[in-house]
């Protein structure tokens, strides 16, 4: 087999010194064709095709499509599938893939008694039909958008409007928009839909990029967003990593340089605008009020920040100006001549700085020139610089009364209202200022032949919609199977290929090329339905299978990469966190919104950047809600492997730490948690110890306890009430307890015992099997 | 002679894939090369000589033909240099192994890939 | 099943064939490792043996992060000097991908002082003057070579050996392969000073296809190394330790279901080791009982090195408590531009001198400290980055990623001090000569905690694996 390359080897050589016989070339081109087929490299970029349903044997086992293509692989090994798991196990599991948190004991119990044929099917439309699930497969969309309230790099500023496009996506997912609509509303929303605020707010997904508001050279910046840009659509819509191609022709894929950059160009007029009127709800009623009430108290102060720098406005800008990069201080000179004179590039770059000339940052010119050696010395600016911080310290005082979040505006990327774009070169290594030749926007020739039509709008450049439709096509033979591997790896904890942002040859092959192939078929035959695609796994025997054990199967297939066996997953981080609010009954279920700021701990020293919400209510929010600061992710949620919001994450890591112990275990937050849970299990089971420990299971792991851990658990009791008495005795009576909580009648409660029944609450929390999915 | 090339690269500007699959052969070739060597370095390691040997007897085979493919390309003395080199490095492997000298095969496994790295330095990313 | 099969079964798991052959000891974690799954009551960090006597108990791994230039900082190149403005002369790009050919390249040089130092005569530029005075403990190597791509990727490869996640981290074979030396402390820990976690994140102390347990722990920088090691305010140690009891033997319980899972093994470990952490950490990390003479030795007395010197004077305080692998990731500092760390696109010169003054005082502190300790023979030092900088300008002030050409150094335990092993050309862009990638530093390294790279293995999905993928030689021009 592998000595058919010498021909193949032979034919590199001759299409290149054109010395071929015409016989020769024949064999050549034939041998290499069926090379290709053979080898399949470059499959991912083959159009998607509707495979034939294989022939298995177990036909009662297949429910679906999807277990014909698993089972057919099975048989070929002569492994045989597992068993169904329990239906509580199955509810608890479908309940934490489809709305990342677990069900509580009254939904375990109506799904475990429902007779009815339809059981299954009436429990997974319920699950879709929750804005639970839009919760939970936003985040995941999250994850890909690297999305963040802050911009990144030093300053790392509140971006206040980008909760919008979270609740976007949220609400995009629930209302199961078809996903190449989905698509294109995030890569040219504005072109496309104009008018339609939504589809503004969708550009979110472009506007996502981190951010240095101190750059000093706009050029380069504007290069360093559009590859941000570039490469987050790559990836997390295209499955494929072009950004190597950044720097040089891709060494794996046939993305050539110049290919990159045609893509790049796509983006090439893209701006962010953040101040876009948002539509008047209560939300932004409340903003304005709130914030009109701080304008009105800090009018003054600010008028008097305000007077200081306006006397020495103009050297102070014309200092910061110099402070510029020249190419970046040649655009901004155009201030100074007709609009007509200006390229697209010069709008961009003076838009940019438009936005960052704050009075704040003129300031500094004070600042840097309060001492002798400044070059703008002058004996004053000390003291003005002086007077100007001490004014800031009072404006200071009023942030109690100001908006803590939430805002009137909205943020996009969008175009500045002409129909030019600044031109895209190939960048010599990738460096933004070794301008090689100038690209046009254009798709990668490797992956079709297909021309973007390009169709200029009254106010942008139309590009963007081009990119979008060649996308969202049925015929882009990338974005449904990416989109599909995606949610496969979401359920099944590894994609069918398993490098899931990777369809290019550096990542891995698909293990079940028919099952994607069907998948990513059926999916846009179904019109692109997200939930049709999340209902059929979720309904399939595959899916429903027993995570147990079995020794046949781990010796066949030690990985479990035909899936004989449901593979178990560690909880995502906000699964964790969100079930255990749940579990304690302190989830506050309120969707959307701007985002809130639980309580860190003390030391974590994040000083400005992490403000604890006011509102206690906040504190118990759905993770996806908690603000996402890029210099200082939320530790509860750290711990365990959130996505990092620098760039697009893939998928998220799985460590298993020291930390993560001491987190779950120490948390003053987690422990009243487990209090809370105490309180509620006592409340709900009554006095027996024996129930109460049922009823734990129950919420915590939807089953209950066997003998074997409940004689663990009540003999538990009696020795961890013997410590908590031998404690009080050595405190001479002066010491607290930590005792359930939320109970209506606390008369009947022995506090030591129950002291010690919280210990066993917090412990069985604490276990394997929470943190896990089976 | 110059109608057929004129034809060849129609067809191949028309296909499209085909050119990707000329260009890329080489490619595909060099990665079954790296594929087969990590599975020697391996069997090497777990003492397998049987396997580890019959891999190191097929890469001499293949880098032969790579040789070949240089040699006929010309300019490329290098790079002839290092495919003769790689083949000495699996004829030591080979021999190494006969003898049950796993040691002697390992280090001998470390110098191959690393003349692979020499030569794929200048090689490899030319597109 | 019922309790009393289960208990056959722990019993069987336990004490079967895999326990046994985990509990002979491979060194080198051998090849059996893989059996080791099915114990779970065996001890994985257990301390195991080396293949040959080790040199060194621990590896200081301080990773320049950002990528510094070394021909600011030891690579003396009098040509590069000379030649600056001009265009890179194509005989040095000799061998360098297409990309670099024709392009904009003018040779750069920044404004430095160069001396020799100690017996040894090695360069130092004006940018480290207290660790010239170390010269003649160093041993440099002026021929590093890597695969050049992103910092990401870089950096990956630099602790992993691979450009793509999925492998064991250089830290996490050394804690397969040799255990723990101390059982309440994590063997690989890895320390930095930013708010939030290097570049590259946590697969750069990964324990990849290796069991979950033999990852690195991440130390917060700060009075707080670790969050939340304080037990909830009305718990007392014992009533924890009960907890913890109950927590172990319901995980075991469950975790019959489960044989293989060496996943929910490690959990089960991490609470153990959590709890011993609790005592253990603060005091490793508490730098209050050192003296004022050893602080002003790490420069803790001064802004721009108390933070880095913090971080080096707690890598020392590990070394004496028997952590084996300390990786040590340099923080960013607030500089003007796009870089806050050793990245210096632009205006290198503010770059590298606000840099070097950060990491100078430190590292000079480190080696003197060891050395008065006597920890010096026993620890290895390893000052790397994942690629150098070109000898080509970039941005007017800066310089590009090269991979071609760098230094890096070692010092310490059974290092040839003062040497200098290979070169780059005249102007310090690339490696001529004998070169040492990224495989051959893991391979000397092990060599020095006395591990074999070739046997060090562990089988997964059944090849055997090791630190070096297929390549590595120690450079034993290196070892004293």
């Amino acid at each position: 087999m592998r000595h058919n390359f010498r021909y193949l080897i032979l034919a590199v050589f001759l299409s290149g010194s054109a010395l071929a016989a015409e016989a020769d070339a024949d064999k050549i081109v034939k041998s290499a064709a069926s090379k290709t087929s053979s080898t399949n490299k470059d499959w991912s970029w083959q159009p998607v095709a509707a495979p034939e349903l294989p022939a298995i044997q177990q036909k009662k086992w297949a429910r679906s499509p999807i277990d014909a293509f698993v089972l057919t692989k099975l048989e070929e090994k002569g492994i045989k599938p597992s068993a169904e798991a329990s239906r509580a196990a199955f509810i608890r599991r479908a309940t934490l893939d489809a709305w990342g948190l677990i069900p509580t004991t009254a939904e375990v119990n109506a799904f475990v008694n429902d007779k009815s044929p339809d059981a299954y099917e009436k429990l997974v439309d319920r699950l879709l039909a929750s804005p639970k699930y839009g919760e939970r497969q936003a985040r995941k969309w999250l994850d890909l958008a690297r999305y963040a309230d802050s911009s990144g790099f030093q300053g790392d500023q509140t971006r206040p409007n980008m909760w919008r496009y979270r609740d976007y996506v949220i609400n995009s997912f629930n209302e199961d928009k078809p996903y190449d609509r989905f698509i294109k509303e995030q890569l040219a929303g504005d072109e496309i839909y104009p008018g339609d605020n939504s589809a503004l707010v969708a550009t979110g997904f472009l506007r996502g990029f981190p951010d240095n508001s101190n750059s000093r050279d706009l050029v380069q910046r504007k290069y360093q967003i559009t590859t941000d840009i570039t490469d987050t659509v790559g990836t997390a819509i295209l499955g494929t990593t072009f950004e190597c191609a950044r720097c040089h022709n891709h060494k794996s894929d046939k993305i050539s340089q110049k290919d990159y950059f045609a893509l790049q160009a796509f983006f090439a007029n893209v701006s962010a605008v953040d101040n876009i009127p948002a539509p008047k709800g209560p939300q932004e009623v409340q903003f304005e009020k709130a914030q009109a009430k701080w304008q009105e108290a800090t009018r003054e102060i600010r008028e008097k920040k305000k007077a200081i720098v306006d006397a020495y406005r103009s050297e102070a800008i014309a200092y910061l100006f110099e402070r510029y990069s020249a190419d970046t201080q040649e655009a901004l000179r155009k201030v100074y001549v007709p609009d007509s004179q200006w390229t697209a590039r010069d709008r961009w770059i003076n838009h940019r700085y438009g936005d960052y000339q704050t009075d704040d940052i003129l300031a500094n010119f004070f600042r840097d020139n309060a001492s002798k050696d400044a070059k703008d010395y002058k004996p004053e600016y000390a003291e003005k610089y002086a007077e100007y911080k001490k004014l800031d310290d009072e404006l200071k005082k009023f942030d109690k009364i100001k908006p803590a979040k939430g805002s009137n505006t909205i943020s996009a990327m969008t175009e500045l209202g002409y129909a030019d774009a600044p031109p895209t070169h190939v960048l010599f290594t990738g460096a933004f200022d070794h301008p090689l030749d100038e690209v046009q926007p254009a798709f990668p020739a490797a992956l079709t032949s297909e021309k973007p039509q390009i169709v200029p709008t009254a106010f942008s450049s139309g590009r963007r919609t081009a990119l979008a439709n060649w996308i969202a096509s049925p015929q882009n033979p990338l974005t449904a199977r990416v989109f599909v591997n995606r949610v496969w790896d979401q359920y099944f904890g590894s994609g069918i290929v398993r490098t899931v942002s990777d369809f290019g040859r550096a990542g891995d092959k698909p293990n079940n090329p028919e099952l994607l192939e069907y998948l990513a078929s059926n999916f846009v035959k179904q019109g692109w339905s997200v939930k049709k695609l999340h209902k059929e796994i979720l309904l399939s025997s595959v899916y429903r299978q027993s995570s147990d054990y079995r020794e046949d199967a781990y010796k066949a297939d030690p990985e479990n990469k035909l899936l004989a066996v449901f593979p178990r997953k560690r909880l995502d981080a906000e699964q964790i966190r969100d079930s255990l609010l749940v579990a304690s009954g302190k989830l506050e279920d309120k969707v959307g919104g701007p985002s809130v700021m639980p309580p860190v701990p003390s030391n974590l020293n994040a000083g400005r950047f992490w403000e604890v919400s006011k509102d206690t209510s906040d504190w118990n929010r759905r993770s996806l809600y908690i603000f996402t600061r890029r210099s200082v992710p939320y530790p509860l949620l750290d711990t365990f492997d959130m996505a990092n919001a620098q760039q697009v994450h893939s998928k998220r890591d799985v460590t298993t730490t020291p930390l993560q112990a001491l987190t779950l275990f120490n948390s003053d937050v987690i422990f009243g948690w487990s209090q809370a849970l105490a309180g509620k299990v006592i409340s709900e089971a009554g006095a027996s110890e024996s129930a109460q420990v049922d009823k734990l299971f129950q919420v915590l792991f939807a089953r209950n306890p066997d003998k074997e851990e409940k004689a663990a658990l009540i003999a538990f009791l009696g020795s961890q009430e013997k410590l908590i008495k031998e404690k009080i005795k050595d405190s001479e009576g002066k010491l607290a307890l930590a005792v359930p909580v939320g109970l209506k009648d606390t008369q009947q409660l022995d506090p030591v015992r129950a002291s010690a029944f919280v210990d066993l609450v917090h412990t069985v929390a604490n276990s394997n099997e929470f943190s896990y999915r089976f | 002679m110059s109608k057929f090339l004129v034809s060849l690269f129609v067809y191949l500007a028309l296909t499209g894939s085909v050119v990707a699959a000329l260009t890329e052969i080489e490619e595909d070739f060099m990665q079954d090369i790296e594929d087969i060597q990590k599975s020697m370095t391996s069997n090497i390691s777990l003492q397998d000589a049987a396997t580890a040997k019959s891999e190191a007897v097929e890469l001499e085979a293949m880098f032969k033909d790579v040789e070949e493919f240089y040699v006929k390309k010309g300019d490329a003395a290098d790079a002839v240099d290092w495919s003769k080199e790689s083949r000495g490095y699996l004829v030591a492997i080979s021999k190494a192994l006969e003898a049950k000298n796993f040691d002697a095969a390992s280090q001998s496994a470390v110098s191959l890939a690393k003349t692979c790295k020499a030569c794929h330095k200048i090689y490899k990313s030319k597109d | 099943m019922s309790n009393n099969s289960r208990r056959d079964f722990l019993f069987k798991t336990s004490y079967g064939v895999g326990g046994l052959a985990l509990s002979g000891l491979m060194p080198g974690g051998g090849l059996f490792t893989t059996f080791a799954n099915a114990a779970s009551l065996v001890d994985p960090l257990s301390p195991k043996g080396t293949h040959f006597p080790a040199k060194v108990k621990s590896v200081i791994w301080l990773h320049m992060d950002g990528a510094p230039s070394t021909l600011e900082l030891f690579d003396y190149k009098p040509d590069l000097i000379k030649l600056a403005g001009q265009q890179i002369p194509d005989s040095f790009l000799n061998g360098l991908k297409a990309g670099i050919r024709g392009g904009d390249g003018k040779l750069f040089a920044t404004d430095r002082t160069w001396k020799q130092h100690g017996e040894s005569g090695a360069w130092f530029s004006d940018l480290l003057p207290n660790l010239a005075k170390h010269a003649d403990k160093l041993a440099f190597v002026k021929s590093s070579v890597t695969i050049g791509a992103t910092h990401d990727i870089s950096i990956l490869k630099l602790n992993t050996g691979d450009l793509n996640p999925g492998r064991p981290s250089l830290g996490a074979w050394i804690q397969y392969a040799l255990g723990s030396a101390n059982p309440d402390l994590p063997a690989y820990v890895v320390l930095y000073n930013d708010k939030k976690e290097p570049t590259g994140g946590s697969i750069n102390w990964s324990s990849g296809f290796l069991p979950a347990v033999y990852q690195g722990t991440a130390f917060r920088p700060g009075p707080s190394p670790i969050l939340h090691l304080d037990r909830p305010e009305l718990i007392a140690a014992a009533q924890q330790q009960g907890s913890l009891d109950l927590l172990t033997r319901l995980n075991r319980v469950r975790g019959a279901h489960y044989p293989e899972d060496t996943e929910l093994q490690a959990r089960i470990r991490s609470y153990e080791l959590a709890a011993r952490m609790e005592v253990s950490a603060p005091e490793a990390v508490d730098l209050t009982k050192e003296t004022d003479a050893t602080k002003a030795l790490y420069g803790l007395d001064e802004d721009i090195t108390k933070s880095y010197g913090q971080t080096l004077l707690r890598a020392r305080r590990l070394v004496e408590r028997g952590v084996r692998f300390i990786q040590v990731v340099s923080g960013p500092q607030d500089i003007a531009g796009d870089s806050r760390n050793w990245d210096g696109h632009n205006d290198i010169e503010e770059n590298h001198r606000t840099h070097s003054k950060v990491v100078d005082k430190p590292i000079a502190g480190l080696l003197a400290d060891l050395e008065s300790r006597g920890l010096l023979d026993s620890t290895l030092i390893v000052w790397t980055s994942e690629f150098g900088r070109t000898s080509y300008g970039q941005s007017g002030t800066g310089r590009d990623h090269n991979p071609w050409g760098y230094t890096q150094w070692l010092a310490g335990g059974g290092i040839k001090a003062g040497t200098t092993f290979g070169q780059t050309d005249e102007v310090g862009l690339q490696a001529v000569g004998k070169t040492m990638d990224t495989y051959d530093l893991h391979a000397t390294v092990l060599q020095l905690m006395g591990l074999d790279h070739l046997k060090t293995t562990f089988l997964h999905n059944g090849r055997s694996e090791r630190p070096t993928v297929v390549y590595g030689e120690v450079i034993k021009e290196l070892l004293a």
